[in-house]
């Protein structure tokens, strides 16, 4: 029957299908499929194969630890995927230094860290032109294991302060600039990276824009059911209580409140990092992605233009979100040149010193320091 | 690092069966946004199952139970609904990617959907909203192949009478 096959012009159309694709892109990144469901092993043998995995790395913790190996911890830090010691920085990572944290606001600011520290073994291995198939893989998927995990942390605080909102920002900022800088690594000639370890570079900077992208869809997508909730409770207040006037005017009174308090944080960080920019100027990071931090700057800036310009014409809410999206840039800005000085540095180091200390595997007191408080600051994530 | 082979074989799977998924919603729920809402829901549910490790043996019967009780969770919230399914459908099917003239025919076609039994209205939803064979429709229906051939023929019968009579 020909009206019956009619019913197959029924269907969604491109952008309803791209909005339900990107949806399901994040679902995925928010509940990867654990390696061990993918093999077509007998149930019992992946238990046991986890379990196995899990004993093992609690045991290398331990041992270190049994050994009073404080010094093995300190070598361990430097390490980078396939040296001999980078199974006890994860383990310490994961076994010591993670059960430490006992709220999910910690929690976030600790997986965070984590991704950056994933970020930085990255570029230190694109520097030395060692990034492999093999370790991009694993880097790859350990960034995107713990900015899922950070993500879901946040998701998971009941009532989210400022800050807390701005850790998840944090998150993505350092996925961007991080990428960012991967990017140039790659692209830079001058760096001398094989042009193998270039294109894995290549391939690691687009797996972090897709878990960066995943992160802000799924952001994005809580933030608008956190809208449409507050609009049917404001629905449902302007039909029942006719005394609202009062009301409306308290809460007028804390969203412009609120806001500002958005303004200033917005502004601070653009003076932050402004004088992070400055700072490093004329000292390490090159004149590339100096000229790139400005112009991210400058976007940052027009954000802040128009949030102050829809803030004057009295739309609250969207100036509140401009600001929100203005301290985001100017935060990557930041993040960018800091990992973009470090990248500099470690590429003169890696050119001027001999091949036994080039990865700077001899520990600083300052890298000593940021082993033992880099919990603690990274809990205050620059915010 | 790409996408996982699993991943890229889900989202293959999304792009064969997202039509025929979103169609059977939207003609169950007559709501385009809530059919959409229950579409991303339904392979959300799939990736969940498969990212534990569960097995699926036939994906496509899989797929529908999960369509199928996901709608059944929507008409549960949505006892309060006064307008009738098939006046929001005409209203609404000219809105699809079809054209006026072919939207009010297959409008009308749903209404004399309604007069089948239950049985039958659903044999017709599988084959022609959904478009499932009547292979798979037999492998969900727990039934033969030629009996499912049978049925539908019959049901198929029955709607053109109900359309040449309302005709005449």
């Amino acid at each position: 029957m020909e009206q019956l096959n009619r019913f197959q012009n029924v269907r969604m159309t491109g952008a309803e299908r791209e909005r339900v694709r990107a949806a399901l892109h994040a679902y995925i990144a928010l509940r990867p499929l654990q390696r061990e469901n993918a093999r077509a092993l007998p149930s019992d043998l992946s238990m046991f194969l986890v379990r196995h995995r899990f004993f093992a790395s609690v045991g290398v913790a331990f041992l270190v630890f049994a050994l009073g190996g404080s010094t093995a911890v300190f070598a361990a830090e430097s390490a980078l995927p396939g040296d001999m010691l980078y199974s006890i920085k994860i383990a310490v990572e994961e076994h010591v230094i993670m059960p430490f944290a006992r709220t999910p606001e910690q929690r976030v600011a600790l997986e965070t860290r984590r991704v950056e520290r994933r970020l930085e073994e990255a570029e230190d291995l694109a520097i030395r032109g060692t990034l492999t198939a093999k370790t991009e893989a694993l880097l790859g998927e350990r960034i995107t294991a713990h900015a899922v995990s950070a993500h879901a942390e946040a998701s998971g605080i009941a009532t989210p302060k400022d800050s807390d909102l701005a850790a998840h920002s944090y998150l993505e900022s350092t996925l961007n600039a991080h990428g960012e800088v991967l990017a140039t690594l790659a692209a830079e000639e001058r760096q001398g990276i094989p042009a193998s370890a270039a294109a894995e570079v290549t391939a690691l900077v687009s797996a972090i824009k897709k878990t960066s992208r995943s992160i802000a869809i799924a952001e994005f997508k809580g933030k608008t059911k956190e809208n449409a909730e507050n609009a049917v409770t404001h629905a449902e207040l302007s039909g029942v209580d006719l005394a609202v006037g009062e009301n409306t005017s308290v809460e007028d009174d804390e969203e412009n409140t609120k806001t500002e308090q958005y303004l200033k944080d917005a502004e601070k960080k653009m003076m932050e990092s402004r004088a992070t920019l400055a700072s490093k100027m004329n000292i390490r990071a090159g004149a590339q992605a100096l000229a790139a931090a400005e112009a991210r700057l400058q976007v940052a800036e027009q954000v802040m233009r128009e949030g102050r310009a829809l803030l004057a014409a009295g739309d609250v809410k969207m100036a509140r979100d401009l600001f929100h999206e203005a301290r985001k840039i100017a935060k990557e800005v930041d993040v960018f040149v800091r990992a973009s000085a470090r990248v500099d540095l470690r590429s003169r180091a890696s050119s001027n010193t001999s091949d036994d200390n080039r990865d700077g595997s001899v520990i600083t007191p300052q890298a000593k320091d940021e082993l033992l408080d880099g919990v603690d600051i990274e809990y205050d994530v620059g915010l | 690092m790409g996408n996982s082979r699993e991943e890229q074989d889900f989202l293959e799977l999304y792009e064969a069966h997202s039509d025929a998924v979103f169609r059977r919603c939207y003609f169950k729920t007559s709501n385009r946004d809530v059919a959409l809402d229950l579409t991303q829901e339904a392979f959300m549910r799939l990736w969940g199952y498969l990212a534990k490790g569960q097995r699926i043996d036939n994906m496509k019967a899989f797929l529908y139970t999960v369509v199928n009780n996901l709608i059944k969770d929507w008409y549960k919230k949505k006892k309060s609904i006064v307008l009738s399914r098939v006046e929001i459908v005409a209203e609404e099917i000219p809105d699809v990617s079809i054209n006026i003239e072919e939207g009010a025919e297959v409008a009308h076609v749903i209404r004399m959907m309604e007069r089948l039994d239950d049985g039958d209205r659903e044999l017709i939803t599988m084959r022609f909203i959904d478009g499932l064979s009547p292979r798979d429709i037999a492998e969900m229906l727990s039934e033969k192949e030629n009996t499912v051939s049978v049925r539908l023929h019959r049901a198929v019968n029955r709607l053109r009478e109900f359309l040449h009579g309302e005709r005449k």
